[in-house]
């Protein structure tokens, strides 16, 4: 049970979010603490939905949210921490690029010097000085992106909550943005980023939520997740010299479902659902003498395994 | 939060408005809409070569003021700017900005709310003003040397705060429409014929109509037609606060409606 | 690099024809419009008054019927140019009503979302787009001015002695006349408004306020410069005054010209047709 008054954590406890009759996300319970934290799913999974009612935008059917501490129905005291990049891609009619972040900093209560260097060294960490004096009208979708990520940073908050952020950049801009975001964390940051693209989350989030039609299917360490992942089989590839009598020793001990040889004789692919007695065994037949093992590779040790398994409902072959 | 920060917020909103309202289509069709009688009455002091016959003029601009400026374009102009505060922007999809802002959503509605009051106010009463000043002038400076001398000014002084009564309580009542109705135009065009014929009402029913108030307020008073059901004009002590109170109810209704609202563009 | 064959083909069988890829619009724009309760509401409602005409028309020649109604003493009104005058003028009423609410939802959204370029991108060009909604706007209105109407004057015709129908074939061509021009100015101006303000409820807003601005400014104009030709700005005295012409019969416009009241439905129609040409378009230019 998860407190929903968690003083450094963003909580989501017993939410539930419907829109009339449509499920947008049910009874999700959460706690993300600091550093890199990746919402993963599909479209229409529940993403948007955790960060608008996350920030206030939308109201939970059920259940409480809260961020730091801070519920989202006092945005005097949540906006002064949290900063959401959103995905909805308007801009208000006529606005500079500059001209939009310190009207937004005004909001804050800044003056107009505050607001013009705060706006300036966000349009800077966003790398959207040259455009900035230039209408919003007329920039690219990864300028707008730019903006928008500005727009969230310039307040320098605790919590960053950015829904596909890495919508419509470059590979360049791509990379520049990644580190912002490794940097932001390194300070101590909550960030949070939504993407259906997998591997860009795989390779930035120190923890990862899976979200699937509205449910919560997994959360956790990148790697620690698959292990969450009981009832599937884990795959892990070995590379011996005799696969046979590994095989056979493997099945003995009844800690494989599955052993699949390799034609060309030097390995297995083995199917574990107890990862740590199947090593320990592995372990054992080496110190035994009874292999001569080269390499050990979890074959779907990653995020990507398991949102293969939960949210594609796939079997690995 | 200091009471401080609070006004410097709700001036920030507030002038965040104006400028999206001076900048945008909103504010210049409502600039339209106010502008048009001084246009008619430069075209009309323009062409007409006699002057208006001794003592119609007063009545003349009262029927422009009743028939124009309060029934049709303050009424429009209202409709457009405040109607679109909130609904403006979540047709735009940019209201989120404000929500995702250290301000309280109340403050986000006042500040709104007082935008529009300025502009409209200003634009509507200003020029209402100056066409007053032009049709008096069109009939020759010693006219308007003469008028403003017998009253002139306390009658333009009428017209801007009945002006500004109008656009509180009117505005007031687009701004609670905007944010409860998806198509405030529907009532918008109910309410305009429930104050279209407020004249053929019965007193009781009359004083459901904001109209009431302010042609007891106006200067000048015109006569409706033979059809039309002569009733008590409003004493001042009433008609002044009426409007007002309502304005101040609608308002707060707003800020209570806004503390619920939900952001969801995807079913506008 | 590898280079891959290139085996796309462009579709070269016969297109649609330029009417039935035309037709598309109206057909996905009718399932729109309908599912406003308010369009389905007053939709319906326009048939009230041409039903209530059947029922006195019919009435008046079953003196049977008539005398077990509270009308017993007859209906003293003949059916005439007059009669027929004044349901279509009641009529233009709801015709307005159901523009206002149908046609800035079918044009504006189309340009706020973007969806023009890609119909543009489709074998559908400009003007036939222009077309497919006015085509929307047309049989709509169409159905509940001229041929109801129709109806009332074939019911007329049949009941009546002799040759009543061919005597009155005037009235026949003056309700199509006057109600087609109604309903293609309406269209016209309400399709401009909507494409240039891009938001539906301003549109609509625009709409009424074009209703009743000049309208008017067509009094005070009246009373400050003793002319009529102030209600020129009044596009719905204009066309009342040019039905009044087609049916020769005084019904609400007044000394207004009958050339100046065709010279201004022109003139809206060609600035109509002019905001359209420049708005209408697949790209945007920002400044």
């Amino acid at each position: 049970m998860r407190e929903a008054s968690g003083q450094n954590e963003i909580v989501f406890h017993e939410v539930s979010k419907f829109y009339g009759e449509v499920l947008g996300v049910d009874r999700v319970s959460l706690s993300i603490p600091a550093g890199i934290t990746g919402l993963v799913g599909p479209n229409g999974s529940g993403k948007t939905t955790l960060m608008n009612l996350a920030t206030g935008l939308i109201r939970p059917t059920r259940g409480t949210v809260s961020v730091l501490g801070v519920p989202p129905t006092d945005p005097e005291r949540m906006f002064e921490t949290v900063g959401y990049c959103t995905s909805f891609e308007a801009f208000p009619p006529g606005a500079t690029g500059r001209g939009f972040l310190e009207g937004l900093l005004s909001l804050r209560g800044d003056g107009t010097a505050s607001a013009r260097a705060r706006a300036e060294k966000a349009l800077f960490r966003a790398g959207l000085v040259e455009a900035s004096s230039r209408k919003v009208a007329s920039y690219s979708k990864g300028m707008k992106q730019r903006l928008r990520l500005a727009a969230a940073i310039a307040h320098e908050p605790r919590v960053l909550l950015l829904d596909e952020p890495l919508n419509g950049l470059d590979p360049m801009a791509r990379a520049e943005v990644i580190d912002l975001f490794r940097t932001l964390a390194a300070e101590g940051r909550h960030v949070v980023i939504s993407s259906h693209i997998l591997h860009e989350v795989d390779l930035l989030a120190d923890r990862v939520v899976l979200v699937k039609s509205g449910y919560v299917v997994a959360e956790g360490e990148s790697h620690g997740l698959r292990e969450e992942v009981a009832e599937r089989p884990m795959q892990v590839l070995v590379r011996c010299d005799l696969p046979g009598v590994l095989a056979a020793r493997l099945f003995s001990s009844g800690l494989v479902s599955e052993v699949e040889l390799h034609e060309d004789g030097g390995g297995l692919l083995a199917r574990t659902r107890t990862p740590e007695k199947f090593f320990l065994a592995l372990n054992e037949a080496v110190t035994g003498g009874a292999v001569l093992i080269e390499t050990v590779t979890p074959a779907d040790d990653d995020v990507k395994a398991v949102y293969r398994y939960l949210i594609e409902g796939e079997t690995v072959s | 939060m200091s009471r401080e920060k609070r006004w410097k917020q709700l001036g920030a909103v507030a002038f965040l408005e104006l400028r999206r309202l001076f900048f945008g289509r909103d504010g210049l069709t409502a600039f339209f809409f106010a502008v048009l009688p001084l246009v008619l009455m430069t075209l009309v002091v323009t062409i007409r070569r006699q002057p208006i016959p001794g003592g119609r003029v007063e009545h003349d601009f009262a029927i422009l003021f009743q028939n124009l400026i309060l029934q049709v374009t303050l009424y429009l102009g209202c409709v457009y700017v405040f109607g679109s505060l909130i609904r403006g922007e979540q047709i735009a999809k940019t209201l989120h900005f404000l929500f995702l802002s250290p301000v309280r959503r109340e403050v986000i509605v006042l500040g709104k709310y007082l935008a529009g009051l300025v502009l409209t106010g200003a634009a509507f009463g200003g020029f209402s003003v100056l066409s007053y000043f032009v049709l008096l002038y069109g009939q020759g400076t010693g006219s308007l040397t003469a008028a403003l001398g017998a009253g002139g000014v306390g009658h333009a002084a009428a017209y801007f705060g009945v002006c500004l009564l109008a656009c509180a309580g009117y505005g007031a009542v687009f701004l609670v429409l905007g944010q409860w109705v998806k198509n405030p135009i529907v009532p918008a065009i109910a309410i305009w014929g429930w104050e279209h014929i407020n004249f053929v009402l019965p007193e009781v029913l009359k004083r459901l109509g904001l109209i009431h108030y302010l042609l007891s307020l106006s200067p000048v008073t015109v006569d409706e037609g033979f059809i039309a059901v002569i009733g008590e004009p409003v004493p001042v002590w009433l008609a002044i606060p009426a409007p007002l109170v309502l304005a101040v109810g609608l308002v707060a209704l707003a800020a209570w409606k806004v503390r619920h609202m939900e952001v969801d563009y995807g079913v506008e | 690099m590898t280079v891959r064959a290139r085996n796309f083909r462009p579709y070269v069988g016969a297109p649609t024809s330029a009417l039935a890829r035309l037709l598309v619009l109206p057909r996905y724009a009718y399932r729109e419009v309908f599912k406003a309760k308010l369009v389905t509401g007053l939709f319906t409602a326009s048939f009230i008054v041409p039903v209530g005409a059947l029922l006195v028309v019919w009435l008046k020649h079953n003196l049977a019927a008539l005398a077990r109604t509270p009308l017993a003493n007859g209906l003293s009104f003949p059916i005439d140019e007059r009669f027929f005058g004044f349901l279509l003028l009641t009529q233009s009423y709801f015709a307005f009503a159901l523009t206002l609410f149908v046609c800035p939802s079918i044009v504006s959204p189309d340009l706020v979302n973007g969806a023009l370029p890609l119909y543009l991108s489709r074998p559908i060009n400009r003007w036939q787009y222009v077309a497919g909604k006015l085509l929307v706007l047309v049989l709509l209105l169409s159905a509940i001015t001229w041929l109801p109407l129709l109806v009332v004057f074939l019911l007329e015709a049949s009941l009546s002695p002799g040759s009543w129908g061919f005597t009155n074939i005037s009235i026949a061509g003056s309700i199509v006349a006057a109600s087609l021009l109604l309903v293609v100015l309406l269209s016209l101006v309400a399709m401009a408004i909507s494409a240039w303000v891009r938001n539906p409820s301003i549109a609509r807003a625009l709409l009424f306020a074009g209703a009743v601005i000049p309208a008017a400014i067509g009094r005070i104009l009246g009373r400050l410069l003793e002319t009529e030709l102030g209600r020129l700005l009044d596009l719905g005295a204009a066309w009342g005054r040019v039905l009044e012409g087609f049916f020769g019969i005084a019904v609400r416009s007044g000394g207004l010209p009958l050339t100046g009241a065709w010279l201004a439905l022109l003139s809206a129609s060609a600035l109509a047709l002019l905001a359209l040409h420049r708005k209408l378009r697949a790209f945007e230019v920002v400044r």
